[in-house]
């Protein structure tokens, strides 16, 4: 028939013609909007590395490819990319399982403690980290521990990066883990309890093989953010010289300008590969755990600990706790202290710093601008373009739109130094027919965002159509509306929970994000994340810790509105949450 | 209200080998204001059916006219939102966002009016379904029956040309099920055009002018509940509609007055017969009230009861017939008949259909 051509697009169950105009357009633009920023970047750096690798560039791109330099980056970024993957592995593995298969309490507490590190600003974390240690070097020589003057930061090394790193993407590992846990029927559990199994049978023949496939993909995910997370490397691996990719990357970008686009292509292909092959792990894993023991779901701990239960509980609690408040405290107190080498007491607080970066100087100020326009600018845009993605997707069941969902993902989920060269390479010519050029601009971070976050907002809205009966769309269809209409007085206020949670998701992750605009950023278009990593190089580690101690609250704030929204949002929306 | 007609609808879902066909050839027509039901088992396509008139599903050839307007065919298909029909989902559908008042308002604002103009209406349906006091609260506040008949006054209120009823009493419990069937009855009026899916063959034959019964996204046979039940045209039907039993059994002499003579084994009673035909052999369907238990000497057939499930004021009885080959009896026996497991059972019939030719099981 002729219209199967069509219903390839719109799907089974949609307007085939006549009044669907409406639709179509809409339907049309969604697809503007994915291709024009979220496939055509990646098509586009694909293209342009294969030119680049034989084009006239090519010899000096060959040359960079097989430089000593390259070669130590990649090999550095394997050896923390596997190093942080592992240490992710087992501290997420071995909490999803105690949070979830024992009466774990405080539960919310531990759950929320662990996987807020995920969603801190990892540049603020590696600042907050480093100011541990000063307070704990004087401490030791002030206690005559005069050996203590040589050592330098520990943190600032190898090892240092695969425990932030660690630490940071564990929550990844966990919440795979979790849902995979959650997803088994308690059936599977009783049947093997029944059989006389122990606990640690049960645990090794039942629940680890089950959820083996969710760990694997849970690790390949936090092995391709591992290879190209940039904030933490570059607080910890640039002093010591140590550099990975993305940070060899940018010292190549910041020191030589667009002239070294074409070395920095070939860098990032080298990042994009490993990166591909950690998602090439996680999608086929991803697919093997989805087991249809669904019928009911693991609502009770099924084990206990016994007497260890408690003592275990309490360890795990001041263990969280710690990794998470000490060196946010560490920051707060850098943020108020009163200057170089005056001792901070209680009497000489000091907000000089806040005022410094919040009131006096420009650059700054225009920072916080910039970032808080830039989050609420791709949430805004974000929570319209994933209404209409996701109606198409979930209502009319648009084939084409559910084949080119794991490709929204990918924006997200490649390094950023990876999406930015791609950025770059997309805007720094002169638009066609327009004349002028994005780069430099504060738009081509804004287009970068709206690619890096659309599967961050497009998730929670798919999940809330999905919980919305289908009889109650048609019943609106039925009973008169165009689809605007039914959009704005249907839709939007049925799901208007999961679009808002979305969104706020959305401004955390780019208040935070420092990747992608530490490549694309110019004067006059700083994000915070930027002015983090300018202060604290200029060596205003205090003005830093302000502004990072300041991200920090935005991220609260927004964990806060979002967490308000509630029992209203379906579950698993909101990954803190117990 | 408006006539409705379907010409050879034919509608699958996928390609190839692997398609599923869920209506194959579908032509109907219903006159202004009549009630149809379309009945069939689950997967015999009379949902699909229903949702490609209300434009929910598109249909892969064929034609459904509306009144005058062609709403769907080859390269054709009017949004449902345009098709002007109401429709009673099984889930009710209400909105909970949404208050009874606002959820019967939705279709008359809609279609142009405003509050105040829509108002009286939105209080007459409300008024007919007898929830004109619950206007002010919300779906989450009333009960599943008071929800259906929400879903009953928004489905009428805009005077839709049809209205569609997909199983609307399936997930209401028996007492109210009555209730609510009270409602869509007297909904019924001379302009009123109405197609209720159901796979409950009480429903269908209680509320419909006409019955239509599907199989396998076929049409099986259309007629008046009583024509259905008294003269089924294949044994699918007999069996789905009236839970008949089908038995064979031969003419012993001519037909005359529609009445032919016809015997099981050794026992000759009269058949209703319209099939003129004039084979020896014949299939005869008996529905599980024709048959009468009498004193084990007179004439009848007999039969050992295997199972007995009592009900309130009647039996169903399973029984095996003795001397003849054919499956187990169902029957429904009153009071007095008093069965017992194990009882042989003497069963004169009291009435009986000669199933027409040439039309067994497709």
């Amino acid at each position: 028939m002729a219209a199967d051509g069509l219903s390839l697009l719109v799907g089974r169950g949609a307007v085939v013609s006549g009044s669907g105009a409406q639709e179509r357009g809409l339907l049309g633009l969604a697809l503007l909007f994915l291709g024009l920023f979220t496939l055509l970047p990646a098509v586009y750096l694909a293209v342009q590395t294969g030119l680049a690798l034989v084009g006239p560039t090519r010899e000096a791109v060959w040359a960079t490819l097989t430089s000593a330099d390259a070669w130590r980056a990649s090999r550095h970024t394997v050896e923390v990319g596997l190093g942080g993957t592992l240490l992710a592995l087992v501290y997420g593995l071995v909490f999803a399982l105690f949070v979830t298969l024992t009466p774990a309490r405080p539960r919310q507490w531990l759950v929320f403690a662990f996987v807020i590190q995920a969603l801190l600003p990892p540049q603020v974390v590696a600042l907050a980290w480093t100011q541990l240690w000063l307070p704990l070097k004087n401490m030791m020589i002030a206690q005559g521990w005069d050996s203590w003057q040589a050592i330098s930061n520990p943190l600032q090394s190898r090892e240092g990066i695969i425990l932030l790193l660690g630490i940071h993407y564990a929550p990844l590992v966990f919440l795979t883990v979790r849902a995979g846990l959650l997803n088994l029927s308690p059936e599977v559990i009783e049947a093997a309890r029944v059989c006389g199994a122990s606990p640690r049978t049960i645990l090794r023949r039942v629940i680890l093989p089950l959820v083996l496939p969710s760990t694997v993909a849970g690790g390949a995910l936090a092995f391709v953010s591992c290879i190209g997370n940039f904030g933490i490397p570059a607080f910890l691996g640039i002093p010591g010289d140590y550099l990975v990719l993305p940070t060899l990357i940018y010292r190549e970008l910041s020191g030589f300008g667009p002239a070294a686009i074409p070395n920095a292509l070939v860098l990032s292909a080298v990042v994009a590969l490993l990166a591909a092959l950690g998602m090439g792990v996680q999608r086929v894993f991803l697919k093997r755990g989805r087991f249809d023991v669904i019928a009911a779901r693991l609502k009770v701990a099924p084990f206990d600990l016994g007497r260890g239960q408690q003592p275990v509980a309490l360890v795990l609690t001041v263990w969280v706790s710690l990794l998470l408040l000490a060196p946010l405290l560490a920051l707060l107190a850098k943020s108020v202290s009163p200057g170089l080498g005056i001792p901070l007491t209680m009497q000489n607080l000091s907000l000089d710093h806040f005022s410094y970066v919040l009131l006096h100087n420009d650059a700054t100020l225009r920072a916080f601008v910039n970032s808080l326009s830039l989050s609420l600018g791709s949430a805004v845009v974000l929570a319209v373009v994933s209404l209409f993605l996701a109606y198409q997707m979930e209502y009319r069941r648009s084939v084409l739109l559910r084949r080119l969902m794991p490709w929204i993902e990918v924006p997200y989920v490649i390094p950023g130094v990876v999406l930015a060269i791609a950025m770059i390479l997309l805007y720094l010519k002169p638009l066609p027919l327009l004349g002028w050029s994005l780069y430099n601009t504060l738009w081509i971070i804004f287009f970068a965002y709206l690619a890096r976050f659309l599967t961050i907002q497009l998730r929670p809205v798919l999940s809330g159509f999905m919980q919305m009966p289908r009889d109650m769309l048609e019943a609106a269809e039925v009973f008169g509306g165009s689809l605007l209409s039914r959009m704005r007085r249907i839709i939007v206020p049925l799901i208007l929970p999961s679009v808002t949670a979305g969104a706020l998701l959305v401004m955390l992750l780019s208040l935070n994000e420092l990747t992608v605009s530490a490549l694309l950023w110019a004067s006059g278009t700083e994000t915070l994340g930027v002015l983090v990593f300018g202060l604290e190089q200029g060596g205003e580690s205090a003005a830093a810790s302000a502004v990072g101690v300041i991200s920090i609250l935005l991220t609260l704030i927004c964990m806060l509105l979002a967490s308000r929204l509630g029992r209203r949002l379906p579950e698993g929306v909101l990954p803190w949450r117990a | 209200m408006a006539r409705i007609k379907l010409q050879d609808v034919h509608k699958h879902y996928g390609h190839g080998a692997a398609a599923f066909h869920a209506l194959r050839g579908v032509s109907l027509e219903m006159p202004s204001g009549e009630f149809v039901a379309l009945l069939g088992p689950s997967g015999s396509g009379k949902t699909t059916l229903l949702r490609a008139v209300a434009g929910l599903e598109t249909i892969n050839s064929g034609q459904i006219q509306i009144g005058d307007d062609l709403v769907a065919a080859p390269g054709r298909h009017v949004l449902p939102e345009r098709r002007n029909v109401g429709v009673v989902f099984q889930s009710h559908a209400l909105w909970p966002h949404m208050t009874v008042f606002e959820n019967v308002l939705f279709p008359l604002r809609e279609s142009g009016l405003n509050e105040a103009q829509a108002r009286p209406r939105v209080m007459e349906a409300l008024a007919q379904v007898e929830l004109q006091n619950l206007a002010q609260r919300t779906p989450g506040e009333l009960s599943g029956g008071q929800k259906q008949r929400v879903a009953l006054a928004r489905a009428m209120v805009a005077n839709p040309r049809v209205i569609l009823f997909d199983e609307p009493l399936a997930s209401l419990d028996v007492e109210l099920r009555r209730d609510m069937m009270r409602h869509i009855d007297q909904l019924c009026r001379p302009d009123s055009s109405m197609m209720y899916v159901t796979h409950n063959q009480e429903e269908a034959l209680a509320l419909a002018d006409r019955v239509v019964v599907l199989f396998d996204g076929h049409i099986e046979q259309i007629d008046t509940p009583e024509r259905l039940c008294r003269e089924p045209q294949t044994e699918r039907v007999a069996r789905f509609v009236g839970s008949g039993n089908l038995l064979a059994g031969r003419r012993v002499g001519a037909a005359r007055d529609g009445l032919a003579p016809v015997a099981v084994g050794d026992y000759s009673f009269e058949a209703r017969d319209a099939s003129l035909g004039s084979q020896a052999q014949v299939r005869l369907c008996l529905a599980p009230t024709a048959m009468a238990r009498v004193e084990p000497g007179l004439p009848g057939l007999s039969a050992r009861v295997e199972h007995v499930f009592f009900q309130g004021n009647a039996y169903a009885v399973d029984a095996v017939l003795q001397g003849v080959v054919a499956e187990p009896l169902s029957l429904v026996l009153p009071f007095e008949a008093q069965p017992r497991r194990g009882d042989v059972l003497r069963l004169q019939v009291r009435d009986a259909w000669v199933m027409p030719e040439g039309r067994h099981n497709a």
